[in-house]
């Protein structure tokens, strides 16, 4: 009886082995794993005309910015982590970044109709105004929601989506009436989905709504502070034939905070844009209105964290070294603005367009500040601990912060050569935008001739000759790129912005540097030497400064 | 249309997530409970545009408890930096003030430490932030008051300043004592960004107040308490100070005293007294 039990016993554990086997065979044949990894140094080095000594670098010769993405999955499960260091953070981003770990780790499960997630996460509502949870490398910037989010589809056309967590602070845990906490509810119907009438309409529409509350305790023993602080949004998409109409209203009861000087108006945020579209030609025309929408889910913090609200920008986002000299940040205690772009494709074998045709484009965008007025006779505008001010929703405020006026012409002449000519006048409210209060407005012209040979099908010559003229800030610059590419995989090239128009003249410097890369498949090497200018980088109207520095920098990335 | 009923019950809760504040919307600190006095240090610098709102906010915060809340402007770092030709010429800066800048690791302005506390591995914290933290100080006891007596001679241009340490509960551990002279009403440039405070630029004939002028016993002060001290223990220490070479105003300036744990820095009990009554 020991004996058949015994064999018995042996036979199922057999069994179970191969079954089990067979499974982790099962299992790694259904598993996916997908990553990304980079790694960003760079090496510092006193350079006198920059005014950077040994003293200012203090030892502070190296710094490393570098992460590592993995996401597994394995049918509907998927799970991901983030390992981030920077040690020390590259000069420029904010040094609460000092460290390393995994800030990022998730697992979720997704079928057709339902999905949870557990852990860290993006999320976006709408255009972002009430929420958005987003990674910006290039700015050091990460408010992921650490959490749990539910996303339900129970019917086709209509999506359900709820949020609750705190926000990613640089490397600070979550403790308890530490930060706040955010939960949030949004819901998108798909007219031409959900009605079957509708789905073969040349009418489209989209509706969606959303609410997002943050919690944080009261502990301040001057002001009477909200704890609970709602926001809601209601958004629109309406396409016809060529026209789309795309708009958001959001609206945020009141959330005194150190970014509004703690005043009780409740905030606003509107964004409607109109395009037209057909063959050849293009029309995009939108206007944008923010009254006191910083929403954080901390009230005393003002550097760039911690952000539930995204706040979209209007103004075109400039590529070429001088032409993003002075990129507009967004003013989330107020701005009006509205931007046209014009994009139009002169025909080929037309009299301009020759064989190849020629594109032009054409954008102007302007920012004003809001109008504020007194709430009464005794209250100064923005005066803490008050209603602050009062506000014409459609006036124009007077004062400028922002005006772009831009034209493009991109032209093929032939197989050797293309080129894309800019033009730009441009007005940047230095005081506003940067923190320069006094310092004048910087008005300044900018041209840009971006020309390419090409050798042959893989072998190019690209020049970049730039201008930038102004008689406010630093003066007047030029630039000049070349860079040649071996492609697909090497290229190197040299640049030099000169400051020939600094009123200072010791300040009148030679930004030159030498770069170089390779690139495999997947695989991106680039390293550079030289100095970089001291400015300000913005993405999405987020911004950061950027001191000026010399030395060498090294990129590596990967993503498989 | 469980969906729909499901839904509306999100939407009641989310609603009721909402806290309309009506006015008056001041509150109010706890003056009367615990004996510890607040020490705001206000890092702070001349080309710092808003740290004019940052010393507005430690007076408010002060003048909610006047005699309870004591503050040290001190100019330090980048922003205090003088620029030689400019507006921004003045020099503020102090030995210890640099210190103790480095060492608390304030990397901008304006940013401040409410009685030394580290909050989780940091000390620094932002004006937002100091009203909620001073309020939680004024809520605690000490085992120690602190009593100064100045003596400005005008003849010899000389300060002489008694500290008194009375205890009067048990103390266990290392502490140290320092003291400081600070100056109030130093009229010269400021920058700023805050229209309720004055011009946005420049401030030519801003107001400086609390000013941190010279540490009178070392960065890190001298040795006050080693080991332990008991109930009806008084501990004095003495110094004196030459006002000779400097420009500072004897009936405009004020010893700050301070008694801190010398293993985590944060404060046991801080004073203030003018140099002339």
């Amino acid at each position: 009886m020991k004996r058949i039990t015994f064999i018995a016993f042996l036979l199922l554990s057999v069994f179970s082995v191969l079954s089990l086997k067979a499974q982790i065979g099962n299992v790694l044949d259904q598993s996916q794993v997908h990553g990304s990894f980079q790694v960003d140094g760079q090496y510092y080095q006193s350079d006198k005309a920059l005014g950077i000594t040994d003293s200012l670098l203090n030892g502070h010769r190296v710094g490393l910015n570098g992460f590592g993405n993995i996401i597994y999955t394995l049918g509907n499960l998927s799970a991901g982590l983030r390992y981030e260091a920077y040690l020390s953070p590259i000069a420029g981003f904010d040094p609460s970044l000092d460290g390393d770990g995994f800030p990022y780790m998730y697992v979720s499960f997704t079928d057709e109709k339902f999905s949870i997630t557990a852990g860290s996460f993006y999320e976006q509502f709408g255009n972002g105004l009430v929420l958005r949870s987003y990674e910006e490398w290039t700015l050091g910037y990460d408010n992921a929601l650490n959490g749990v989010r539910l996303i339900y589809q129970p019917i086709r056309g209509l999506i359900l989506k709820g949020v609750y967590g705190s926000q990613r602070k640089f490397w600070d845990k979550y403790v308890k009436n530490g930060r706040g906490t955010v939960r949030g509810l949004d819901g998108e119907m798909n007219f031409n989905e959900l009605f079957a009438s509708m789905s073969d309409s040349k009418l489209r529409v989209v509706l969606g709504g959303s609410m997002v509350s943050k919690y944080q305790i009261d502990a301040n023993p001057i002001y009477k502070l909200p704890e609970n602080v709602a926001s809601f949004a209601g958004r629109a998409n309406i396409g016809l034939g060529k026209f789309n109409l795309s708009t958001e209203y959001a609206y945020k009861i009141n959330d005194p905070s150190a970014i509004n000087n703690y005043i009780y108006k409740d905030g606003e945020a509107f964004l409607a844009s109109l395009s037209y579209s057909t063959k050849g030609l293009g029309l995009f025309a939108q206007v944008k209105r923010i009254d006191n929408f910083s929403y954080k889910s901390d009230r005393d913090v003002t550097v760039n964290a911690l952000d539930i609200s995204y706040l979209p920008p209007i103004s075109e986002t400039h590529a070429y070294a001088l032409t993003s000299m002075y990129p507009y940040a967004t003013q989330p205690n107020g701005e009006m603005g509205f931007q046209l772009l014009v994009n139009y494709k002169v025909p080929k074998k037309s009299k301009l367009g020759g064989k190849y045709g020629m594109g032009i484009a054409i954008e102007y965008s302007q920012i004003n500040d809001i109008v504020r007025d007194q709430v009464d006779d005794t209250t100064f505008i923005n005066q803490k601990g008050t209603l602050g001010y009062a506000s014409d929703f459609f006036k124009f405020g007077d004062h400028v912060f922002w005006r772009d006026f831009n034209i493009t012409i991109d032209k093929k002449f032939n197989r050797k050569w293309k080129a894309i000519i800019q033009y730009m006048y441009q007005t940047y409210d230095i005081a506003t935008i940067e923190g320069h209060p006094g310092e004048p407005v910087v008005s300044s012209r900018i041209a840009v001739a971006d020309i390419t040979y090409k050798f042959t099908s893989r072998k190019s010559l690209r020049t970049e000759i730039q201008g930038l003229w102004t008689k406010e800030d630093m003066g007047d610059w030029a630039a000049l790129l070349l860079e040649y590419t071996v492609s697909p995989h090497w290229f190197v090239s040299v640049t030099d912005q000169y400051n020939y128009g600094n009123p200072v003249k010791t300040d009148q410097v030679h930004y030159f540097s030498v770069a170089g890369g390779y690139t495999r498949e997947t695989t991106r090497f680039q390293i550079a030497y030289g100095r970089q200018r001291e400015g300000i980088v913005c993405i999405g109207g987020v911004c950061r400064q950027v001191p000026a520095a010399s030395g060498l920098s090294l990129t590596v990335s990967t993503n498989f | 249309m469980r969906i729909i009923k499901v839904i509306s019950i999100i939407i009641a809760i989310t609603f009721a997530s909402c806290d309309k504040v009506e006015p008056p919307y001041q509150s109010g600190f706890d003056c009367l409970s615990g004996n510890k006095k607040v020490l705001i240090e206000d890092y702070t610098g001349h080309t710092c545009v808003n740290c004019p709102g940052a010393a507005i906010t430690a007076h408010e915060i002060q003048s909610n408890c006047e005699d309870r809340i004591i503050i040290v402007s001190v100019h330090a770092g980048f922003f205090a930096e003088p620029l030689p030709g400019s507006d921004f010429a003045y020099d503020f800066r102090t030995e210890a003030g640099e210190e103790w800048n480095n060492f608390f690791g304030i990397v901008s302005n304006p940013n401040g430490l409410v009685n030394r506390v580290n909050y989780d591995g940091n000390y620094v914290l932002a004006p937002g932030q100091w009203a909620e933290e001073a309020n939680k100080v004024l809520g605690e006891n000490s085992p120690v008051n602190i009593n100064i007596f100045n003596v400005f001679n005008p003849s010899t241009n000389k300060l002489t300043t008694k500290v008194d340490g009375e205890f009067v509960g048990n103390t266990v551990g290392d502490y140290n004592l320092i003291v400081c002279l600070t100056e109030n009403h130093i009229i010269k440039p400021q920058k700023n960004n805050d229209a309720s405070i004055g011009v946005v630029g420049t401030i030519l004939d801003y107001e400086h107040m609390h000013v941190l002028r010279k540490v009178l016993n070392g960065n890190w002060g001298e040795g006050f308490v080693t080991g332990s001290a008991t109930p009806g223990q008084t501990i004095t220490k003495t110094y004196e100070i030459s006002f000779d070479g400097t420009d500072w105003l004897p009936e405009n300036c004020n010893i700050v005293a301070f008694i801190y744990d010398v293993a985590d820095k944060s404060v046991l009990q801080v004073n203030e007294s003018p140099l002339v009554q």
